[in-house]
């Protein structure tokens, strides 16, 4: 089964590196991109969206930390508030995207539960079959 | 036991109370002074004769609560309580009518006659103004402190960032040489080198924010109308929409300043009102007004932009704080703060989301005598 990406990042090579690695790998579906935590939460948020969410389907959402205006952690708090939680909400699985090895970023997406992973930029390949694993 | 009764020890302790190393009175039980001791008076100011009798309420004032002439057994329980609260932070009234900060304690003496107050004084000016001094230096460095680590934290991500991204371009370089591939790899190296670029005029600007104390400009003439227009010119330039300047300058022409400093505030100041502009608004529209005084000059930069949200207001100045998509590297406004602030001068803020921003700086104007 391809998982489809998200990728929500303001650096416009960040999303490049994010989105050719993923399209080179195998198990994953179309890759959309967000500049910022606003539009992503704009379109998520949509009753109706182009193109139909299958709650079963997981998608796979890779989160820059470092955003202008809000940061990937205040993101997910306000998606899962808002839209998480209602029971036909989207099966998103969230990967924070970051050059940060800072442990207090690390620590915070530990202690997060809607965060699955935590991966350092650059993307790799290796960080790419993780990600597959952990969609399922 | 009343001090003033005792017949076979009372020389001992009369000189004992009058040479007792800190300022004691002797207050009767309608609290009016019987006596006080050599220190009290040393201190103070107040002699014997000024102060027999007196009420006490009149040299420590208490405010707390109103006199009833009639009732002075409640006045002494009441002076007690107050008194001995070192929370109410006490105070004597020096015989050249000046206010002395004072610890005061007070102990009631049961005597055939009714009470008697030892009171015991001391003068908290020196310590207080010692201690005062030592908090405020321990808040100073704990800002300074905070804003270290933030600037810290800040530079090595902002820094990092980019070098993330180099590397990523460079890795894929590699795989594509394998492959062939040899446009993609002409268009990463491109985006790298651009990125190098940003980056490196990034660590220009944290530097240029940081030395802002050891800088010295010569003092010059300005012509600040001349130099806003100037500015305004070079940034308004290439908008999309329309763009309005009114400026309002009413001033005493030239002054004398740092023309590079008057330069690099006017201009964030104007490239803020520019970028931040509200795209539901057909025109851009920044007020800039500058007043004189012979001491200061005031200049204000107002848009009709898009704001700044109520959450990021303390943000505003801080380096590396990006409010928004548009900003750029964070450290426009922290550049211009740092220099107000070496000129000795001021800047602040008003700004609602929708409606717009203002920003007004005061700046105390160079002497013509060069003072």
């Amino acid at each position: 089964m391809n998982i489809p990406v998200v990728i929500v990042d303001n650096a416009e090579a960040d999303r490049y590196i994010a989105r050719r690695r993923f399209s080179r790998a195998e198990g994953f579906g179309e890759c959309v991109e967000y500049t910022s935590g606003l539009d992503f939460i704009q379109d998520f948020s949509a009753a109706n969206t182009n193109s139909p969410r299958d709650p079963t389907t997981p998608t796979v959402v890779l989160m820059d930390i470092s955003m202008p205006g809000k940061n990937g952690f205040q993101v997910i708090d306000e998606y899962v508030s808002s839209i998480g939680k209602k029971p036909d909400a989207p099966n998103l699985i969230f990967v924070m995207y970051t050059s940060s090895d800072a442990m207090l970023d690390r620590e915070q997406a530990a202690s997060m539960p809607q965060v699955s992973g935590y991966v350092q930029k650059p993307l790799r390949s290796e960080d790419v079959l993780h990600i597959r694993e952990l969609a399922g | 036991m009343n001090v003033t009764d005792l017949t076979s020890n009372s020389d001992l302790l009369r000189a004992a109370f009058h040479s007792a190393p800190i300022a004691m009175l002797l207050l009767n039980g309608s609290g009016r002074v019987i006596t006080a001791n050599e220190r009290f008076q040393a201190d103070f100011g107040h002699t014997q004769e000024t102060l027999a009798e007196q009420e006490i309420e009149r040299i420590v004032p208490m405010n707390h609560f109103a006199f009833d002439p009639d009732n002075r057994d409640r006045v002494m329980r009441i002076l007690a309580t107050k008194l001995s609260d070192p929370e109410q932070g006490a105070s004597i009234r020096h015989e050249d009518g000046s206010l002395v900060p004072v610890r005061i304690e007070v102990e009631q003496l049961p005597t055939p006659n009714g009470t008697t107050a030892v009171c015991t004084f001391v003068d908290l000016s020196d310590r207080d103004t010692e201690r005062y001094k030592a908090e405020r230096k321990i808040k100073e460095l704990k800002a300074r402190n905070l804003e270290l680590s933030r600037f810290a934290y800040g530079t090595s991500h902002d820094l990092k960032a980019p070098l993330a991204s180099i590397t990523g371009l460079l890795e894929f370089c590699i795989e594509d040489l394998n492959d062939g591939a040899l446009d993609e790899v002409r268009e990463q190296i491109e985006t790298s080198l651009e990125l190098c670029k940003d980056s490196a005029s990034r660590i220009d600007a944290v530097f240029e924010v940081t030395r802002v104390g050891e800088m010295l400009f010569p003092i010059e003439e300005v012509n600040l109308e001349a130099l806003v227009r100037e500015i305004w010119h070079e940034r308004s330039g290439g908008q999309d929409g329309r763009v309005e300047l009114l400026l309002d300058a009413n001033h005493a022409s030239p002054i004398q300043g740092e023309r590079p400093t008057l330069r690099v505030i006017i201009e964030n100041l104007i490239s803020n009102a520019i970028r931040f502009r509200d795209t539901d608004k057909s025109t851009l529209l920044v007020k800039i007004q500058i007043r004189t005084t012979p001491e200061a000059l005031s200049l204000t930069v107002a848009d009709n932009g898009t704001g700044i949200p109520a959450d990021r207001h303390r943000d505003v100045f801080k380096m590396f704080r990006h409010i928004e998509s548009r900003s750029r590297n964070g450290l426009g406004l922290a550049l211009t703060k740092r220099h107000v602030e070496r000129l000795q001068g001021s800047i602040e803020f008003r700004s609602i989301p929708g409606e717009g921003t203002e920003f007004s700086v005061e700046l105390p104007l160079v002497q013509d005598d060069g003072r």
